[in-house]
């Protein structure tokens, strides 16, 4: 039987360690390596040697075309601007920002503000561009293949590199101290690189603008300080930060749960940014954090946050879907849950670890599903989200 | 269910509790993280024993404690004295990395990851007499350092 008091002690002391979301992909491919090599005994040197020549044999490099169609001032149609500072670049509109897994891009989108904070191996997927946008030099080994003037500003454009099945180029604003690394994995390698050839074209430096900053390793980097950094840098560049707490996000107090507009967005001097910031427990409610996780027969993930689940979001799911509610914090064992649908089914796993939260989606409709926990003898909501189950 | 989504369903919940308890235990959280991906990777090879095993939680919890003292041996526990970070701003957490592994480990695995005093014998093979009485000196050992204020809103 457990001690309450030191039970509460370790909660404390635990909810200070920043805990990034799980390498789930990475450790399923890993195990099946391993599991490869263990059955593996003759003929692993062979294929080793091969599988290195094919690498070799795959990476090729290619001469871009001239600067003609740079863009100007104002993004294409279909565009918008995306950047750090005052250095932009054109990117489709609708790419969602920061559609990565591992710091991979899991679909076309664009990447702002350095290194991923998740520590994890990820593969690129097929079929995918995308641009990331950073602040600093292009590192070691670059070299500007090209340079061109645009409005006034030096650009320098690295070759096009096609290796593993992806081509990708770099571009470097040196008077900005910003670089633009922008990639595809569309198809053959002809595609590929003049799909980055196009999208390095859109580089520009807008004058009386700066982009809102990222917010991607704030939490990482700073901890709890990570509001007061961020407000202080949006006052440095010019920007007038408003913030407002946000009670019961289950962040911990002092982190940036969110920005408006979206980072990387270029504002006219002096413009309002609005940062919202995560406050301390309150209610019993707010000693809770909740998610909802579900990995359908493709193996794809997909998670409901606290914050979503908070605000009534919606889950799709294809059918044969399993799907699972969990809870962290001092009230986590009284998670319960109750449904209004019959498109999701209790799990009958018994043993599983999230008895009785789990489910399976077996029918094509939705379900209303209604997460709760138990103070003092009563049950308090906690949020109630759809689930809905497509063939 | 399949043996990958069985194992996404387990590692979607239990990742953030895994983790801090390898903190807890005395891992520097700049490494926690690598040490359960270590540990689970290891249960995923070996799925079918996962499913197979009586508690499947005992079975987890040992594979980590085994990959904790197998890194515990490449890098000495840390001394909280040296770890200047997490000494000053967590006394709870300095105090729990002076007092012995078994106290350490049965403290953190009965009143942290849940597991009981059997779950615990057998995940870390301490026999259960030996968990208990780690327990006991453990809790005081905790309870005496905490400051008062933080005990009062215990609930």
């Amino acid at each position: 039987m457990s001690s309450p008091e030191t039970t509460a002690l370790l909660e404390r002391s635990a909810e200070q360690v920043v805990v990034l979301a799980p390498p789930v992909e990475p450790m399923i491919n890993e195990a099946g390596r391993l599991r490869r090599r263990r059955r593996t005994v003759v003929g692993g040197a062979v294929l080793a040697v091969v599988a290195t020549l094919g690498a070799a044999d795959a990476v090729a490099s290619f001469v871009d075309p001239g600067p003609e169609a740079w863009p100007a001032t104002s993004p294409p149609d279909g565009m918008r601007w995306v950047g750090v500072g005052r250095a932009v670049i054109a990117v489709p509109s609708e790419w969602p920002r920061d559609a990565t897994r591992c710091g991979q891009p899991v679909r076309d989108t664009v990447m702002v503000g350095g290194a991923s904070t998740v520590t994890c191996t990820g593969e690129r997927p097929a079929g995918v561009r995308s641009v990331a946008v950073t602040s600093g030099g292009p590192g070691v080994g670059f070299a500007a293949d090209a340079t061109y003037d645009v409005g006034g500003r030096t650009v320098e454009r690295g070759r096009t590199v096609c290796a593993a099945g992806t081509c990708s180029a770099v571009v470097h604003v040196p008077t900005e101290n910003v670089t633009f690394t922008v990639a595809s994995s569309t198809g053959r390698p002809e595609r590929a690189r003049a799909e980055v050839a196009a999208l390095a074209r859109g580089v520009r430096v807008l004058d009386g603008h700066v982009a809102v900053p990222a917010t991607g390793r704030l939490e990482v980097d700073y901890g709890r300080s990570a509001e007061t950094k961020y407000v202080a840098d949006l006052r440095r560049i010019g920007l007038e930060p408003v913030v407002t707490a946000e009670r019961g996000s289950g962040a911990a107090p002092g982190t940036v749960t969110g920005v408006s507009p979206e980072p990387g967005t270029p504002l006219v001097a002096g413009s309002e940014v609005r940062v919202r910031v995560a406050g301390g427990e309150r209610r019993p409610r707010d000693k809770v954090a909740v998610g909802i996780g579900s990995v359908d027969e493709d193996r794809t993930y997909r998670r409901l946050t606290h914050e979503d689940i908070r605000r009534g979001a919606t889950l799709e799911v294809p059918q044969g879907t399993d799907i699972w509610a969990y809870a962290d914090g001092s009230r986590a064992l009284t998670l319960d849950a109750r449904t209004r649908g019959s498109s999701i089914a209790i799990d009958f796993w018994r043993n599983g670890p999230n008895w009785p939260t789990a489910w399976e989606a077996v029918q094509p409709g939705t379900t209303e599903l209604t997460l709760s926990i138990r103070v003092d003898g009563r049950n308090i909501d906690l949020g109630t989200v759809r689930i809905v189950v497509t063939e | 269910m399949g043996r990958e989504q069985e194992f996404t369903e387990y590692v979607g919940t239990r990742w953030p509790r895994l983790v801090r308890t390898a903190v807890l235990l005395g891992c520097p959280s700049a490494e926690a993280e690598g040490v359960v991906r270590a540990a689970l990777v290891r249960c995923l090879t070996d799925w079918a024993q996962v499913r197979r095993a009586d508690d499947r939680e005992v079975y987890v919890h040992r594979v980590l404690v085994e990959h904790l003292r197998a890194a515990a041996r490449r890098c000495p526990t840390p001394d909280p004295a040296t770890d200047a970070v997490r000494g000053d701003t967590d006394p709870v957490l300095g105090r729990l990395l002076r007092i012995p592994l078994d106290q350490r480990l049965a403290v953190v695995l009965c009143d942290y990851a849940g597991l009981d005093e059997l779950q615990t014998a057998a995940a870390t093979g301490l026999s259960y007499g030996r968990v208990g009485t780690c327990l006991v000196t453990a809790r005081a050992a905790l309870v005496a350092t905490a400051p008062v204020s933080s005990l009062r809103d215990v609930s």
